[in-house]
């Protein structure tokens, strides 16, 4: 079972919204028949077994054990296992595995049983994708009281003005961890409450009329300019394009310019402003 | 950019070097971003390292190795990474022909791409080295990074190209290293025993998982593995080498 929020979900097959700031955290209870486990591998009654949880990241390409728990019993013991896998060790695919191991060398054991320390007599195997392929939004969580922006603000666009920059690297939305409703609405982005959706559509909003004002202002930003793929430029190009199909860049400008108020809401009717979605 | 740096002079790249390129990047989410200070900083961390090493002279093979364990260092406490951001090659690509190609083409002159761009990044010049650092780590130590020096760079390689059976986990590296510190080889050839010892592992992963035992319980099966790799290679070649 996967836990959010200390509420227990079924391992779902991916995780679309994670990002490595999230650490996963994993419930599961495995029901071990000690005495068939230890006879099925033809070893003594003695013989030292454990279970562990052993997980592989293939973004990272690292690997661990998180928990491991010595068996004690004879015939059945009830196992709780619970982990929590640093994020920031993962990527990719994580692929974990539920094992039960020989804990200790079984030297004198018969020759077809395991001996080594470390041999499988159990293994169950699951995966979980962690990325999803959708872009993401350049975002991060800042304290602005730490930086020159408004102690109060709820959140802050930076944006180059070199629009041959590859895009990720010339934009990046600062959220204001001082900002409860900013904070809050980002957090449940998955799962939005109704405040969480207005906020959001808010942000989306202003995120947009931003971008747009921001190219709008750039003597270099044209039909005929021709920025290369993934700059700033061709994603302002491409925003611009789906929020006001078919007019010019020209015609924006003067909209903007001559009527700044009246354009403003146009970019909000353009991003459907507190929309269904 | 790696085609023209190839054919340039070190003090050329050292004018070329910067701490921003149009078309870096930054990960959607993450932690802080490496401001140009940031930059800064390890750029000259790492010049002034590699100055003590012969930089930008040509340097001995002896100088390179030892400049590769501290960069190593450097690179794993400096740079506030976690591996999720180390594992993107455009980070290494960024700091080999952006911030420091300078020091990239003074280690490995004329070097194949891989070294430089990151497209293996076991192969990478800085890249390799910080997951060297990551994989011996160890935070309770005084010499947190004290296991870097037990195995020489071809030898720690061996262990890094069998990353995902045992390069994946600093568990089994960590315990690895311990258990060939602790080996007396005698006369043996020590490359072809840690050949032989990390072939047995390989083989025996399929069957054991090291990375469930306690530290205790895997030095101790990985010092049966490591033996009978050390009587296999006598048993093939008598000599008169004493096992530790």
């Amino acid at each position: 079972m996967l836990v959010v929020d200390e509420e227990q979900i079924p391992l779902p097959s991916h995780l679309p919204d994670w990002d490595y700031r999230t650490d996963i955290r994993l419930r599961r209870t495995v029901q071990v028949d000690v005495g068939a486990l230890r006879t099925g591998a033809g070893l003594p009654p003695d013989a030292p077994i454990a279970l562990a949880v052993v997980w592989t990241a293939t973004g990272s390409g690292l690997r661990s054990s998180p928990c491991r728990i010595p068996i004690k019993a004879a015939d059945t013991e009830s196992v709780h296992l619970d982990v929590r896998i640093a994020g920031a060790d993962l990527g990719g695919l994580l692929i974990l595995e539920t094992v039960a191991v020989l804990d200790d060398r079984m030297p004198a054991a018969a020759p077809i049983s395991p001996r080594r320390a470390g041999s499988v007599l159990w293994r169950e195997r699951c995966e979980l994708r962690l990325q999803g392929d959708a872009p993401q939004f350049p975002l991060a969580i800042v304290d602005f009281g730490r930086t020159s922006f408004p102690n109060d603000a709820g959140w802050h666009l930076q944006i180059s003005p070199n629009l041959s920059a590859a895009t990720m690297g010339a934009m990046l939305l600062l959220i204001n961890e001082r900002n409860q409703a900013a904070m809050s609405a980002f957090k449940n982005a998955a799962k939005p409450r109704a405040v969480d959706k207005a906020v959001l559509s808010t942000i989306y909003m202003d995120v947009a009329r931003t971008m747009v004002e921001h190219a709008l202002r750039s003597e270099e930003f044209s039909e005929t300019a021709d920025y290369e793929d993934e700059t700033l430029g061709a994603t302002l190009t491409a925003l611009v394009d789906q929020l006001f199909p078919g007019i010019s860049i020209g015609d924006l400008r003067l909209r903007m310019e001559n009527a700044p108020a009246h354009f403003a809401s146009e970019i909000q009717a353009a991003v459907k402003v507190f929309g269904d979605d | 950019m790696h085609e023209l740096y190839r054919t340039l002079e070190i003090a050329e790249l050292g004018r070329r070097a910067g701490m921003t390129h149009d078309s870096s990047i930054f990960a959607a989410v993450g932690g802080d971003r490496a401001g140009i200070d940031d930059l800064a900083a390890l750029r000259l961390a790492v010049v002034d390292l590699a100055t003590g090493y012969g930089f930008p002279a040509e340097s001995s093979r002896d100088a390179r190795r030892d400049f590769d364990l501290r960069v190593a260092e450097t690179l794993h406490s400096g740079m506030h990474m976690v591996p999720a951001e180390a594992a993107a090659g455009d980070v290494w690509a960024f700091l080999a022909l952006v911030l420091l190609p300078d020091v990239a083409y003074w280690r490995y002159p004329r070097p194949p791409g891989d070294r430089v761009l990151a497209t293996d990044i076991t192969r990478h010049v800085f890249g390799r080295l910080w997951w060297r650092a990551h994989l011996v780590y160890s935070g309770g130590e005084v010499n947190p990074y004290g296991a870097l020096g037990i195995l020489g760079e071809a030898a720690f390689d061996q262990i890094y190209a069998r990353r995902k059976a045992l390069g994946a986990s600093p568990h089994l590296v960590k315990a690895i290293l311990r258990t060939w510190a602790d080996l007396d080889l005698g006369d043996l050839d020590e490359r072809e025993v840690l050949r032989g010892f990390l072939q047995r592992l390989l083989r025996l992963s399929p069957f054991v998982v090291f990375d469930a035992l306690d530290a205790e319980t895997l030095d101790a099966e990985l010092r049966v593995v490591v033996l009978e790799t050390v009587d296999a290679v006598r048993a093939d070649r008598p000599a008169s080498g004493r096992i530790g």
